[in-house]
């Protein structure tokens, strides 16, 4: 008796968490961008986050660094930065606000990524403008 | 009779005259950059008003050379590879040693080389002043006469203007087009970031370094170019040389800073196995120290990702127009 209370409770527990996280827990996937300035210049990054696992950083037009991706709930995991050593993995926290995402640092050894990474901010590409926008 | 079988001539040479006149009205710069181009094609920077700088940087070839050394005035050879001067706008050094830093600094050197067109750079500024057309461009431009400063920030205005992102590979990156690049170019990129390790040395928007490396070139005997080292005098640089962009690079065969590679194919031939071009290299970067194992469908992809990032206005032959 007891095992199925605590069973339901569980269940319960689980489906409120997963309708909760549906709602609540926007997605990375999609385009994410920043302006300020390089060496007294505008720069634009995009950070363009592929379903198929590929972060692309466009820098004022050019590709500047295709990295791959996982994501676990809260979390995301950077691999294959080519300033950090090989297979290195960065793991930081994702905090979605309600235009933008900022990633904060959980475990990384790879200095050049912890400094273009933690308590960094992107907003959101409004994905409609986007598609006003394409060809 | 006479005179009407001499009315064409005159015509002719009143037509001549007019247009000599009005061309070089018309064409009057109208910013730094068209100033800066004018001077990039102009031999009157040389001793022997034969050379410019588009003799060794050609626009047909992304504004490199063919050759493994390229030939000045009294064809005098060149000791290195000249390089393509295009996409240099995130470049921290310039030449293959990287002994200057900006283009400005760069840009009156090649006049005054003895090998290259062997002209005092104060005789090119009293050239430009004694010529009607440049005298009025200068003024006009910056409200002075011709000097040297403005003549290098002219000719630099003018290269850092040579940017190209209109490549196959930026349309597929960039403007998110899967269908722009074939499936060899996606392997090959995937192999360039990852089992040939060549993102290592060359990334970034122009696949470029700011650091100097060595990739074994070097041996002290037949290739005797120490490159950083004659710079820094230190002995850990031996053999080191800058990563420029390879943006454009199916265009600058022949490659390295002696030019020593004729073919793309080459460089990944060489990259994948070192020892069996030059196994007695100095210094050369660890990096490069086992052989990669590329397959001969490895060696095709990456070499068709590098012709990826042939700027498309190029490979038509539109060199010379410097829109971004
Ligand atoms: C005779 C051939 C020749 C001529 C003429 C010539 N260059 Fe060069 N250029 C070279 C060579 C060779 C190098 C590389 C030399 C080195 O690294 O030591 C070079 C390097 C450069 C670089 C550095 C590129 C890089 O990636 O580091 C720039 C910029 C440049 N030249 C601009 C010019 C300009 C501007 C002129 C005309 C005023 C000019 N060149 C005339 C052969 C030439
Ligand atoms: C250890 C760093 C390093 C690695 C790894 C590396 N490169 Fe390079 N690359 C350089 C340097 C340095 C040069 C210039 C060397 C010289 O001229 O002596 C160069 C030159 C080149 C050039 C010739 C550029 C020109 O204008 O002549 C090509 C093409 C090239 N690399 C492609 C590749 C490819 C493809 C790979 C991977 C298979 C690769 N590189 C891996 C450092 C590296």
């Amino acid at each position: 008796m007891k095992l199925t209370i605590r069973l339901l409770v569980l269940l319960v527990a689980s489906f409120a968490c997963r309708k909760n996280s549906g709602e609540t827990n926007p997605s990375i996937t999609g385009e994410w961008d920043l302006h300020s300035t390089y060496n007294g210049k505008p720069w634009l990054f995009t950070a363009r986050f592929k379903p198929d696992g590929v972060i692309d950083g466009i820098g004022n037009g050019k590709l500047v660094i295709s990295m791959k991706y996982k994501v676990s709930g809260d979390t995301i995991y950077f691999s294959g930065d080519p300033s950090c050593v090989q297979n290195s993995v960065g793991i930081y926290k994702l905090h979605f606000f309600q235009d933008s995402v900022r990633f904060d640092i959980i475990d990384d050894t790879c200095s050049v990524r912890i400094a273009n990474t933690d308590k960094f901010r992107l907003g959101r590409v409004a994905s409609d403008s986007r598609a006003g926008e394409s060809r | 009779m006479k005179t009407k079988r001499l009315l064409p001539l005159a015509l002719l040479i009143f037509i001549l005259a007019a247009q000599d006149a009005c061309q070089d009205s018309r064409s009057l710069p109208a910013d730094e950059i068209a100033l800066g181009k004018q001077l990039f094609f102009d031999p009157i920077l040389s001793s022997t008003r034969q050379i410019s700088c588009s003799s060794c940087h050609r626009p047909e070839n992304a504004f490199a050379d063919t050759t493994a050394v390229s030939l000045g005035v009294f064809k005098r050879k060149g000791k290195r590879n000249t390089p393509s001067v295009m996409n240099l706008g995130d470049a921290a050094f310039l030449f293959w040693d990287g002994r200057v830093e900006t283009m400005q600094q760069q840009a009156l050197i090649p006049i005054a080389n003895r090998d290259e067109m062997a002209l005092p750079v104060d005789s090119a500024v009293g050239r430009l002043r004694a010529n009607a057309f440049y005298q009025s461009a200068f003024v006009r431009i910056y409200k002075q006469q011709p000097s040297s400063l403005l003549l290098a920030r002219a000719l630099a205005a003018f290269e850092l203007s040579l940017e190209t992102g209109d490549t196959p590979f930026d349309d597929w990156k960039t403007n998110d087009d899967s269908s722009a690049v074939s499936e060899s170019v996606k392997r090959g990129f995937s192999l360039f970031n990852g089992k040939a390790n060549c993102v290592r040395c060359h990334f970034g928007r122009d696949f470029a370094n700011t650091e100097f490396r060595n990739i074994g070139l070097f041996n002290g005997k037949n290739l005797s170019d120490s490159g950083r080292a004659a710079i820094t005098r230190r002995s850990a640089d031996l053999g080191k040389f800058k990563i420029g962009p390879l943006r454009n690079v199916a265009l600058t065969a022949p490659y390295m800073h002696n030019g020593m590679f004729k073919t793309l194919r080459e460089v990944i031939d060489y990259y994948d196995n070192p020892d069996k071009f030059i196994p007695d290299a100095i210094n050369r970067d660890t990096l490069l120290a086992r052989p990669i194992g590329l397959t001969n469908q490895d060696k095709q992809d990456l070499e068709n990702f590098l012709r990826s990032l042939t700027s498309q206005r190029l490979a038509l032959g539109g060199s010379q127009s410097n829109q971004k």
